[in-house]
């Protein structure tokens, strides 16, 4: 009974994701598709790529941050705080020029969301150097390398993982309030987010929008607690 | 000796003091950015679309200008020539000392073309009768007299000090002496404009007014007694035409030259602007710092708001476990969440805009949008500002949350 206990959450969230690729799929690839279901495309796309630019830099750059070069440290605090001084919808709006494509709208949202994660990286491997208990072995001599990268990574892992576990809302988020406020939708303007924004979407359809991607963030954060746990076991 | 946790020393002060400026000065460039790039749209009403952004690498000067009018001026009729001999009107006087010592590199025939296109100046600068200008060959004879009689006249400091005495006392004589100088005596008349604070300044800017006017061709006439308000909102006037135009009348040497680069610029236009006048006024009009003031207050509330509710979720997560240490265990979610605050800061302020389009408060937050969304450049900088200052002192909630999350005041410097 305990072991099945947290089976089922863990299944339930596989499901989940792989209901959202296949209708996600379906969505972009079918031609003549409902709204809904196009949505579910643009998203699938839009999420898959931030959080790829998300994990790809994000990650690399947190670690250098808690463990690197002092400058590396001090130049992410003053972007992070840089970033964090106006709502992203407005950043977005800035940053992306007249004519940019749909790629590097991605991209530019994958390196936004990059800066919080690598953020939450560098501070969560800064707190597990303070709980180190490590030194002992590093001092007979074992490579810095192997310390870092098989206990304060994986200590690390969990709370990036939660961190981008949200991306999906996040990125909702930015599509719904950058269309209300007349900004432009931040992935696509064919998104759930600017989906339930604009002004023809029914209520049901909206309703069921909103559960999508609440159940997709809930699914991503079962899993990246799962097997960040493992990760951390390991 | 080192300082007790938690107490204000300069050590602390100073490096969050930086780097809030620091902050400061990347969210303006970037929004300043963004703003550039939304005031390209026709209607916009932004005057200095033309110029570059940051950095002008070839600021143009009257100089620049006036050679490149009279050459165009030189030509045989036709459309670029009548923008040229138009171009080297509005210039006036200020191209004067650029153009007349230049005609004689010209050929016979282009020569004429250029003293006829200079002969309403010579008109207006009240230096020339009708028919001193009437032929090609009239008008090059008067402006060859002219520049050989009254050079020496166009020299900064003779026509500041014919500008002072005109300010200190309107005679028909001391008028006519700056009336001869023309636009090469505007920046030293829209300097003599002054503070306006009493009656003594307002009736300084009446004398000034109506030269201005005869100079420029632009403005409405003042009352023979304008009160405080009036001359006020007339040297303003003349000081806006000065920033828009300024380097059209002066010559751009050494270190002002130099710092062409930066104030002939669209950022360096708007600093100056919101330094001279707090922030300049919106598109309708209205007073920027005024519009901002008062949509700060319900931003604040809706931030705040999203805070308390995100804290009293966490506080309330902890009260219905059951299990023992409530106390330990609220403070630790508490601290936990208000991380995530910390953290999710630009999401906090997004939902905060989100809530003020729903509720259709105006707030900073949708006040920014909507200025971003019409291309009106003050207004949005100086939302933007608001918006900056008002997440930079509302993070010290969280921050501090946080931080006494970890027992580590001084947490607060890294993580917040």
């Amino acid at each position: 009974m305990k072991a099945t206990a947290p089976a089922l959450p863990l299944r339930l969230a596989q499901w989940i994701l792989a209901l959202w690729l296949v209708l996600g799929l379906a969505g972009a690839l079918l031609p003549h598709s409902p709204l809904l279901l196009v949505g579910l495309g643009s998203d699938v796309l839009a999420f898959a790529a931030v959080l790829l630019v998300a994990l790809l830099v994000g990650v690399p750059l947190g670690a250098l941050a808690g463990s690197g070069p002092r400058w590396i440290d001090v130049t992410l605090g003053f972007t992070t705080d840089w970033i964090a001084a106006v709502p992203v919808v407005l950043l977005l709006a800035f940053l992306r020029p007249a004519g940019m494509t749909p790629a590097g709208g991605l991209l530019l949202l994958g390196l936004l969301r990059s800066l919080e994660v690598g953020w939450v990286v560098r501070s969560a491997l800064l707190r597990a150097a303070v709980v180190d208990t490590t030194w002992a072995a590093r001092s007979l001599g074992y490579m810095p390398l192997t310390v870092f990268l098989r206990q304060r990574l994986p200590a690390a892992a969990g709370p990036a993982l939660a961190h981008l576990a949200i991306t999906p809302v996040w990125t909702f988020l930015l599509d719904a309030v950058g269309t209300a406020a007349g900004l432009g939708a931040a992935s696509s303007g064919r998104s759930l987010g600017a989906l339930v924004a604009g002004s023809q979407t029914s209520v049901a359809s909206s309703v069921a929008a909103i559960l999508a991607v609440v159940a997709l963030t809930w699914a991503l954060h079962r899993l990246g607690d799962h097997y960040g746990l493992r990760l951390a076991r390991k | 000796m080192t300082a007790r946790a938690g107490r204000l020393t300069f050590r602390r002060v100073f490096p969050r003091f930086l780097r809030l400026l620091l902050t400061l000065l990347a969210v303006l460039l970037a929004g300043f950015y963004g703003a550039a790039n939304g005031a390209k749209r026709p209607g916009s009403g932004w005057a200095f679309k033309q110029l570059p952004v940051f950095v002008n690498l070839a600021p143009r000067d009257v100089r620049e200008r006036a050679v490149q009018a009279m050459r165009a001026a030189a030509k045989n009729d036709g459309p670029e020539a009548d923008r040229a001999r138009a171009e080297l009107l509005r210039l006036g006087g200020a191209a004067l000392p650029h153009v007349l010592p230049q005609l004689d590199s010209l050929e016979p025939s282009a020569r004429g073309r250029v003293a006829l296109a200079l002969g309403p100046l010579a008109l207006r600068m009240r230096v020339a009768s009708v028919d001193d200008v009437a032929t090609p060959e009239r008008a090059l004879l008067f402006f060859g007299r002219f520049w050989q009689d009254r050079s020496i006249e166009f020299r900064p400091t003779t026509v500041r000090r014919a500008v002072e005495r005109l300010a200190e006392r309107s005679l028909t004589l001391r008028r006519d002496d700056v009336i001869h100088a023309d636009t090469y005596a505007l920046e030293a008349l829209v300097a003599a404009l002054g503070k306006v604070q009493n009656a003594g300044d307002a009736a300084r800017v009446a004398r000034l007014h109506p030269v201005l006017m005869h100079i420029t061709g632009r403005g409405e006439a003042l009352s023979r007694t304008p009160t405080i308000d009036e001359a006020m909102r007339a040297a303003r006037r003349w000081r806006e035409l000065w920033l828009q135009e300024g380097a059209d009348y002066s010559v751009l040497e050494g270190p002002r030259r130099v710092a062409a680069l930066a104030t002939e610029t669209q950022f360096g236009k708007w600093l100056a602007q919101a330094a001279m006048w707090r922030l300049g006024r919106a598109r309708d009009g209205s007073s920027v710092s005024a519009d901002v003031l008062a949509a700060l207050p319900s931003s604040a509330l809706h931030v705040l708001f999203l805070q308390l509710l995100a804290l009293a979720v966490a506080a309330g997560t902890a009260l219905l476990d059951r299990s023992p240490g409530l106390w330990t265990r609220t403070r630790t979610r508490v601290a936990a969440t208000s991380a995530s605050i910390v953290a999710s800061y630009p999401m906090v302020l997004t939902l905060a805009l989100a809530l003020e389009l729903k509720a259709g408060h105006a707030g900073v937050l949708s006040l920014c949008a909507q200025a971003l969304r019409s291309g009106d450049v003050n207004l949005m900088m100086g939302a933007l500002l608001g918006v900056t200052l008002l997440s930079e002192l509302l993070v010290t909630l969280p921050s501090r949350l946080a931080a006494a999350g970890h027992g580590d005041h001084d947490a607060i410097e890294d993580d917040g």
